[in-house]
């Protein structure tokens, strides 16, 4: 008589070891997890760096406020003095109003000779000779200065555009490094960037092209590179529309690779400065422009154009880490 | 005859080389992953210390900057620069052994440069305890002004005995014959130290004698102490010298009598800024005095200090009394100077620490006099230091030594120069020191300091990715207030 198992022991149930597949499911189950749990390490590692780096630029905001009071600007006889203390010929209000660069008619009767430094402009190139890209990155234990972590461009306003009685305020864009910048100036057959809509002196374009007939904008073609961050500025669309709302408009895509509807200059966190001297957190961009945080306004003027840290490449984000405004003693 | 069938079978071959070959793959993964997960943690943690060393470090920069009096408030500014050689570092893969000895070390040459400069001290509190078993300080009464110092602290061994130079690496034996840990051998231990050595008004300036009572004994009163250190006068049985009160960090509330018509050697009543005009008049010991007190570079002796802190807190108290206790009086669980003696520690692991300034020094056209600092042709700031020390044109002056016998002369210290055998031999590479009567609109005070400094984590697992060296890099720069 043959028994079977059931029989010989009715009271344990027969089981059988798991199949390779439930090994192999279940072990992927757990992978799916570990790796979960696994990622949380890269983006801490990640949110860490962001930290640092952070900190890094709270103590480079003090630093840069030390170099500007400092060493301040001398103004004199309505312009800013050379490098070598002496009264420039080309002074600095006269520069750009006899470059005619800023045209305010459509502002009526505000319009003034002394107007054009009341919006926020570069400084003139003499001027830059206080402050070479050596002097304007940090740290400064890199020796080269292209490898540099942090770098800072500076823009100057006169607020009330008196050159009799002037009232400076310097804004700094305070710029990540690590890349390298496109320095291109047209993008879809036509001029995006030229001298008056860059910050940069020509000393931080001429200092990494090898040909020195770069050194002097515009044209730079394409395939020219620079591990310098440039910030510049666009003209803004209409920007009698923009007083009163939360949209700036203007050409936010100047890559004919870039989707068609996607920005790639300014993009949602970005932060971007007026003409008007307003610092702006975007909150939403497009192709066509941008939504900033808090509402334009037409003090002392119509915003004409945005000033923002160009990314290295249209993937790549923008460079802009901070813009500081310093107010007191920037110019003496 | 019954027959058993054993229908269970085992694992085959197969299924078991299969189940090792998972498993196996799994642990590797996993010990990959959380190896560097653990290294990615201790990493975050490390660096998380130094980022909040490094916050610590400049706010306090920042606000004694802040406060820092300009040559028309009768202010003093110092920079002295020193280079040690062949210091060594923890190296990134080295490892730390109980005993402290470091087992794999890198070396290379250390920046230890000293800061100091006289602050308006309206708004400080001397913290130099006022008894010999109190834990506080008290108020300073009218100390207007104070003396700002940083630098490397020299920290005494566990029993605060056979004190080691920075740099010396010197070994010391304890009473069995075995080596003791030198807390200054390593350059990844050193400590930067900063102390506020306040100015206190005497009372025939004027002003009521509110001060803090730094002596255990009453019988020394403020009079008695003007232009002295104040501070304990006895240390477990040692009545210490004032600059051993200075030295050890016992107090930090200096008596002074601002009286100019009674000046040079011999003078009780001086006004720090006047001793430096009247240096070359002064005897040696005089001479010491003022260095004393505005830094420290003789000898290799700075602020000593014990990192061995048992009043941290009540159960480390408690646990330094018990293991003091054959030591230490019933009445007498542990000293305040332990307490004075922490006070100028103020932050661990800072390897190099440079200062450097921007001058309108050169006065050769084009550059200058012009009002703004020094650049070289590319147009850079140019910061000096004893590695670029700036000439002036003969005869000007732009720096008082620290050291000479001529009052307009050189402008600096070399190791070649014999006229200052006496300050190179306190250690001492370049010092710069600008006046507080070099208040002129075209004053030579610097427009700018800029700070350097490395900071290490304990283990010296950080490497700065500027250099590839252990440590990490912090710049601050501060604006000088000129006249």
């Amino acid at each position: 008589m043959t028994y079977t198992r059931c029989q010989l022991y009715p009271m344990r149930r027969w089981t059988k070891g798991f199949s390779l597949v439930e090994v192999l499911i279940t072990i992927s189950i757990f992978a799916i997890g570990v790796v979960a749990v696994a990622s949380i390490v890269p983006t801490a590692t990640y949110l860490q760096k962001q930290t640092v780096q952070d900190v890094t630029i709270h103590g480079l905001s003090h630093n840069i406020k030390a170099f500007l009071k400092g060493r301040p600007f001398t103004y004199r006889n309505g312009g800013v003095l050379d490098l070598n203390g002496t009264d420039s010929e080309a002074t600095f209000h006269k520069d750009h109003v006899g470059a005619g660069i800023y045209d305010y008619s459509s502002v009526g009767d505000h319009v003034a000779d002394h107007v054009a430094l009341s919006v926020a402009v570069p400084l003139p190139g003499y001027v830059y000779g206080y402050l070479t890209v050596n002097d304007r990155s940090y740290p400064a234990v890199a020796e080269d200065p292209s490898n540099r972590d942090f770098y800072w461009i500076p823009l100057v306003q006169d607020v009330n555009g008196d050159p009799e009685n002037p009232d400076w305020r310097v804004y700094v864009f305070v710029l990540q490094g690590g890349g390298q910048y496109d320095l291109s100036t047209q993008y879809n057959g036509h001029e995006i960037i030229s001298e008056s809509n860059r910050a940069n002196p020509a000393s931080d374009i001429s200092n990494y092209t090898d040909d020195e007939d770069y050194s002097f904008f515009p044209p730079v073609p394409h395939d020219m590179f620079s591990p310098i961050p440039h910030v510049v500025s666009i003209e803004l669309d209409d920007p009698e529309d923009s007083v009163g709302g939360l949209r700036f408009d203007f050409d936010n895509r100047h890559d004919s690779d870039t989707p068609k509807d996607d920005p790639d200059q300014v993009r949602i966190g970005d932060q971007i400065l007026d003409s008007n001297g307003v610092i702006y957190q975007v909150t939403d961009a497009d192709s066509d422009g941008v939504i900033v945080d808090s509402i334009i306004r037409d003090v002392p003027h119509w915003p004409n154009r945005i000033w923002y840290g160009r990314p290295a490449s249209r993937v790549d984000p923008s460079p802009t880490r901070q813009i500081l405004m310093v107010t007191d003693g920037v110019l003496k | 005859m019954m027959t058993r069938i054993n229908t269970h079978s085992g694992f085959t071959l197969l299924e078991v080389m299969v189940a090792f070959a998972i498993a196996t793959v799994m642990i590797f993964v996993l010990q990959v992953m959380f190896s560097e997960t653990s290294s990615a943690i201790s990493q975050g943690v490390a660096i998380s210390r130094v980022i909040g060393d490094s916050r610590a470090i400049s706010d306090q920069l920042r606000r004694d900057a802040d406060r820092m009096i300009s040559p028309s408030g009768n202010g003093v500014l110092l920079i002295i620069n020193k280079e040690i050689p062949n210091v060594p570092v923890i190296d990134p893969d080295g490892k730390e052994s109980s005993s402290a000895v470091v087992e794999t070390v890198t070396r290379r040459a250390v920046r230890s440069d000293q800061l100091v400069y006289i602050v308006d001290a309206s708004d400080l509190e001397p913290l130099a305890p006022s008894s010999k078993n109190g834990f506080h300080g008290r108020g300073a009464g009218y100390a207007s002004h104070a003396r700002i110092w940083y630098g490397h602290l020299q920290q005494l061994r566990k029993n605060n005995s056979s004190v080691v130079g920075i740099g010396l690496g010197e070994k010391a034996y304890d009473s069995d014959g075995f080596p003791t840990f030198n807390p200054n051998e390593v350059g990844t231990h050193w400590v930067l130290g900063r102390q506020a050595l306040f100015f206190q008004e005497k009372a025939s300036s004027g002003l009521s004698v509110v001060h803090a009572k730094f002596v255990v004994d009453d019988y020394y009163l403020v009079n008695d102490w003007v232009g002295q250190l104040r501070g304990f006068l006895d240390v477990e049985g040692y009545k210490p010298l004032w600059y051993d009160k200075l030295h050890f960090g016992l107090t930090d509330v200096f008596a002074k009598n601002f009286d100019s018509s009674n000046m040079g050697s011999g003078a009780t009543q001086w006004a720090i800024v006047d001793l430096l005009d009247e240096w070359y008049n002064l005897d040696e010991s005089y001479q010491q005095c003022v260095m004393g007190l505005l830094a420290y570079p003789f000898n290799h002796q700075r602020l000593q200090v014990s990192l061995d802190a048992p009043y941290r807190s009540e159960d480390l108290a408690d646990q330094y009394k018990d293991s003091h206790k054959d030591s230490l009086d019933e009445d007498d669980p542990f000293l305040s100077r332990h307490v004075a003696q922490m006070h100028p520690c103020f932050s661990e692991n800072v390897s190099d620490f440079i200062v450097e300034f921007a001058a309108d020094v050169i006065d050769d056209a084009p550059f200058g006099p012009d009002g703004e600092p020094d650049h070289d042709e590319d147009g850079n700031i140019k910061w000096y230091s004893h590695f670029d020390i700036p000439l002036g044109n003969p005869g000007d002056q732009r720096f008082l030594s620290v050291k000479t016998p001529e009052y307009y002369s050189p402008y600096y210290i070399t190791e070649n120069d014999q006229k200052y055998e006496d300050v190179i031999d306190h250690n001492v590479d370049a010092a710069f020191v600008w006046r507080h009567n070099d208040n002129s609109g075209n004053s030579h005070w610097p427009y700018l300091v800029r700070i350097r400094y490395r900071l290490h984590d304990k283990r010296g697992s950080i490497v700065s990715h500027l250099d590839s060296q252990p440590g990490r890099w912090f710049e601050q720069v501060i604006q000088i207030p000129r006249p």
